[in-house]
């Protein structure tokens, strides 16, 4: 058991960045998760969950649909805008 | 892996980097109507939806492939660009390339196919993705753990900022315990360290998984 005084904050190794919403909202990928980046302050918002070492992020504005790469198990998991929004 | 989509088309293009390809998928039924081989590892695609041109960068050989997207083949190829990755903005025809080893990224015009500028980042320029409408070019500086924000006017850094969260005891999952009674920030081991408290509540330091 060790006694730490306060707290780490993450270190992000961003790799791949897709814009979401234009003005407000980007994507970033760092191979193990990829969260929302809310570009008016730079905070991170909540990960989407149930990828494997998602790599590449694209985003379709038309359809609203959001792609991601994973690397290990050679797929493209494809997302829903809805709900994304409220993720920050 | 990485991919881009043409929203115009709805066509999504993955790079095959194993492989030395590109896979053309149809958005609406989600499978593969075509694959363009290459002659090396493709590690970044962009497109431009109003041309139709697809951009696929070859890190090893320092090359940006183009692809016509109405006939799936290759028109043209840009040396010299040095790029890990790419992005395009459609509203002015530019292609933005990160080049992971040199921090810089370079602009190329997709008109002409030269390269235009070099604009210093930061290290590790991994990624980047394009705001048209804003004329803004993120990049991801791996290295630095940064996020570089781009004017596509000026082709000048505006802004560069590091990734936060605003609430980190939201992701302590694996955690039975939740902020203020642990410090939020999971190991690699998902567990967080917990608080410990003196006499009168007197915070006294974290225990838990050694860093």
């Amino acid at each position: 058991m060790v006694f730490i005084k306060g707290g780490k904050a993450p270190f992000f190794e961003p790799l791949s960045v897709a814009v979401l919403q234009p003005g407000k909202t980007v994507l970033m990928s760092d191979a193990i998760n990829v969260w929302p980046i809310n570009e008016t302050n730079n905070t991170v918002g909540v990960r989407l969950k149930g990828l494997t070492s998602p790599i590449g992020i694209a985003v379709n504005q038309v359809t609203q649909k959001i792609y991601v790469a994973c690397n290990v198990n050679n797929t493209v998991t494809v997302f829903s805008y809805q709900g994304l929004t409220q993720l920050l | 892996m990485y991919l881009a989509v043409n929203p115009a088309t709805n066509r999504i293009y993955v790079c095959n980097s194993i492989s030395n390809s590109v896979s053309v998928i149809d958005g609406s039924s989600n499978t593969v109507v075509a694959t363009v081989p290459l002659s090396a590892s493709p590690d970044g695609i962009d497109v431009n939806p109003t041309t139709n041109m697809i951009y696929v960068a070859l890190f090893l050989t320092g090359e940006v492939v183009v692809i016509d997207g109405s006939s799936i083949t290759i028109v043209t190829t840009i040396k010299g660009v040095d790029a890990f990755r790419v992005a395009v903005d459609a509203a002015t025809n530019r292609i933005y390339g990160p080049q992971f080893l040199s921090t810089n990224v370079s602009v190329n015009d997709g008109a002409s196919n030269t390269i235009i500028a070099s604009i210093p980042v930061g290290k590790g320029s991994a990624g980047a993705a394009t705001d048209s409408a804003a004329n803004l070019i993120y990049v991801t500086n791996n290295t630095s753990g940064t996020i570089s924000v781009i004017d596509g006017s000026t082709n000048t850094v505006t802004n560069t900022f590091t990734p936060a969260i605003l609430d980190p005891g939201r992701d302590c999952a694996r955690h039975d315990i939740q902020p203020p009674l642990c410090d939020g920030w999971p190991e690699p081991s998902g567990l967080c360290r917990e608080r410990i408290d003196g006499e009168n509540g007197v915070h006294q330091g974290w225990q838990g998984a050694l860093l």
